[in-house]
C-alpha cells in the first residue's frame, strides 16, 4: 500500500511537471503565434535604369572592320559621262536595352565633303541603292533608305557656311583650297572639324528581345572642288544612347 | 482528457494508470508543441520575411493590422509592369497577391517604389515608397525591418523577356544587392541629411498609428545619390563599414562603379518592408516614422 502511495506521488510530481510543461508550451505557442499572425509585408518595386550597351558595326552587323569609306572616287562618272556627287555606305548601330539613340558626326574639312544620314533596310537586289558583300553570308546584300536625310544639329556652323565648313577665313588655312600655288606643305594647318548630331533621337528597330539593330546609309556628298588628290579626311562617327 | 477520467471517479489503480498515460501524453504534447514551435521558429528565421500558414494553422481573425497600397491604388502601383508584377505576385517563398490589400493568406502587397521624375531608378533618382497602415487595435507598436531583393531580366526563348527574382546564392547577384542597400538611401523626411537617414536593413518604428480602424499613410523618402560625395555626406563609418567595396579599398571609385554593377544584374528592385505589430516597445532605439492619418 505504502509502495502504491509513493508511487502515486512520484507520479503525480511527474503530472505536475508534464502539465507546467504543456501549459508552458502553450503560453509560448499562443505568444509565437500571435507574433506570426501579426506578420504583414509590403514589396515595393521598381524598375532600373540598365546601363544599355551600343556599338557600331559594319552593315549586316558584321564587325567595324569591315566598314569601310576609303576608296571615294570623286571622278566617278555614269553612263551618260555625268559626275557622281555622292557615294553611300551602310553601317549598323545595334547594341541592347535602348528606346532610343542620337547619332553624332565629328570631320576634318580638308576636302570640302558634307555627310548626310538615312535610316535603310535590307532589301533585294532590284531595290537596293547600296551593295554590301557580307563575308558571314557570302553573299551580296542591298540596302535602301526609308524616308528623308534625319536632320542634322550643327555645333559649330558659322552663319553664311553653306557647305557647313568652319570659318575659311580664320579657322583653317586658306592655302588649302588655294590649288594653283601648290602649297601642300600647310594643309589643314589650322582645320577645325565640324561636330553635328541628329536633331532627335532615334527608335531603335529590329528588336529581338532586349537586342536591337538600326542600318543607315551615310551619304558622303562632294561640293565645290572635287579632286582625287586631297588630302584624306577623318570622319568619326558615335553613336550615343538618348533614353 | 484528464477532466473527463477525473470525474469518472475510477478505482485507484485506473487512475494510476490514467495518470501515467495522462502524463506521458502531456510531456508528448509539450514535445509536440516545442517541435512545432522550434521548427517554425527556424523556419522563420531562415527565411526571415515569411508567415508559414500551413504548419501552424493560423487563425487568420487574429491579424493585429493590415497593410495596403497608398491612396489612389492600381494608380500607385501603375510604375510596376506588368511583366514584373507577376514573378513578385507569384514569388514561391512569399505571400504577395494582387489585392490592393493584406488579408488572410496574402500577408503582403506590392506597391511601386515611385520615382519623383516618373523615369526607371538610376543613380541621382529620387522618390517615395509609401503604404496603407491600418490597425486593428488601439496603441500598438508596428516596427519594421528591410530586406532588398530584386528581380533579373531573362530571355525565354528567342523574343519573349521574362523576370525572375534574384538567386542570393549567384555570388554576382548577392554582391549587387549588398550594393544596392548602400546605394538606396532611406530618409524619414523630404530632407536628406544624415539625421533623417533610416538603415532600412537596421529596422524602424511607426509612430501615431495608434488607433483601431482608422487608417494611416507612412512614408518614406528615398534618394539613390549620383555620386560617392553625395552619399557621404550621409553615412558613418559604421554603416559605411559594412560594405565590401570599401573592404577592397576602392573607396569613390568602388562606389561609383557599383551602380554599373547594379544596373547589370537587377532589373527591377524590390524593397520588402516586413512589418510587426506588438504591445511591448521594445528595448532597441530605432528611427521613428511618423504616420499620418487618413481622413
Amino acid at each position: 500500500m505504502a509502495e502504491h502511495v509513493k508511487k502515486r506521488e512520484k507520479s503525480r510530481g511527474a503530472l505536475r511537471y508534464a502539465v507546467l510543461a504543456l501549459l508552458f508550451a502553450l503560453v509560448l505557442g499562443i505568444a509565437a503565434s500571435a507574433w506570426f499572425y501579426s506578420q504583414r509585408q509590403v514589396a515595393a518595386a521598381a524598375p532600373v535604369d540598365s546601363p544599355m550597351s551600343i556599338y557600331i558595326n559594319a552593315a549586316h552587323q558584321e564587325d567595324i572592320q569591315y566598314l569601310d569609306l576609303s576608296g571615294i572616287d570623286m571622278e566617278r562618272e555614269d553612263g551618260n559621262g555625268d559626275r557622281y556627287n555622292y557615294q553611300d555606305f551602310v553601317f549598323t548601330v545595334q547594341g541592347e536595352d535602348l528606346r532610343s539613340f542620337k547619332l553624332q558626326l565629328a570631320y576634318t574639312t580638308n576636302n570640302q565633303l558634307t555627310f548626310e544620314l538615312y535610316q535603310a533596310y535590307e532589301t533585294n537586289a532590284a531595290d537596293g541603292l547600296v551593295s554590301f558583300y557580307s563575308v558571314t553570308e557570302d553573299d551580296t546584300i542591298y540596302y535602301n533608305k526609308s524616308g528623308a536625310a534625319l536632320p542634322l544639329v550643327y555645333l559649330n556652323t558659322l552663319a553664311g557656311s553653306g557647305n557647313k565648313l568652319a570659318d575659311p577665313a580664320s579657322q583653317h588655312n586658306v592655302d588649302t583650297y588655294d590649288t594653283g600655288s601648290g602649297k601642300y606643305g600647310s594643309v589643314n594647318q589650322y582645320a577645325e572639324p565640324i561636330y553635328c548630331q541628329t536633331a532627335s533621337a532615334v527608335a531603335v528597330q529590329n528588336q529581338s528581345g532586349i537586342r536591337f539593330h538600326n542600318y543607315f546609309i551615310l551619304r558622303v556628298i562632294w561640293s565645290g572642288e572635287k579632286m582625287n588628290d586631297r588630302e584624306t579626311d577623318m570622319l568619326y562617327i558615335a553613336a550615343r544612347a538618348a533614353s | 482528457m484528464f477532466k473527463k477520467r477525473n470525474r469518472e471517479e475510477p478505482s485507484a489503480e485506473t487512475r494510476l494508470l490514467a495518470v501515467d498515460f495522462g502524463s506521458t501524453l502531456a510531456i508528448l504534447l509539450g514535445m509536440v508543441t516545442f517541435a512545432l514551435i522550434a521548427i517554425a521558429s527556424l523556419a522563420w528565421f531562415a527565411a526571415n520575411r515569411e508567415v508559414d500558414s500551413g504548419d501552424m494553422s493560423v487563425n487568420l481573425d487574429a491579424a493585429l493590422f493590415e497593410l495596403g497600397v497608398a491612396l489612389s491604388g492600381d494608380a500607385r502601383r501603375d510604375a510596376v509592369d506588368a511583366d514584373a508584377m507577376t514573378p513578385l505576385t507569384e514569388w514561391s517563398d512569399r505571400n504577395y497577391g494582387t489585392a490592393l490589400e493584406t488579408s488572410g493568406g496574402q500577408t503582403g502587397v506590392v506597391c511601386a517604389l515611385v520615382t519623383d521624375d516618373g523615369e526607371p531608378l538610376r543613380p541621382g533618382s529620387t522618390g517615395t515608397l509609401q503604404f496603407r497602415l491600418l490597425p486593428k487595435k488601439d496603441d500598438l507598436i508596428f516596427t519594421g525591418q528591410t530586406v532588398f531583393s530584386g528581380l533579373k531580366k531573362a530571355l525565354d526563348g528567342e523574343n519573349a523577356i521574362v523576370y525572375e527574382p534574384l538567386d542570393p546564392t549567384d555570388s554576382d547577384e548577392a554582391k549587387a544587392l549588398t550594393l544596392l542597400s548602400s546605394h538606396l538611401l532611406f530618409f524619414r523626411s523630404a530632407v536628406y541629411s544624415a539625421e533623417n537617414r533610416v538603415d532600412m536593413e537596421d529596422g524602424f518604428q511607426i509612430q501615431n498609428a495608434d488607433t483601431a480602424g482608422q487608417e494611416y499613410l507612412v512614408t518614406f523618402y528615398w534618394e539613390w545619390p549620383r555620386t560617392y560625395s553625395d552619399h557621404d555626406s550621409y553615412v558613418d563609418a559604421d554603416w559605411l563599414a559594412r560594405y565590401t567595396y570599401l573592404e577592397d579599398g576602392e573607396g569613390d571609385i568602388g562606389y561609383n562603379n557599383a551602380d554599373q554593377v547594379i544596373g547589370e544584374y537587377i532589373s527591377y528592385v524590390v524593397v520588402e518592408l516586413n512589418m510587426d505589430a506588438s504591445a511591448d516597445p521594445g528595448a532597441d532605439s530605432v528611427p521613428v516614422i511618423a504616420a499620418a492619418a487618413l481622413s
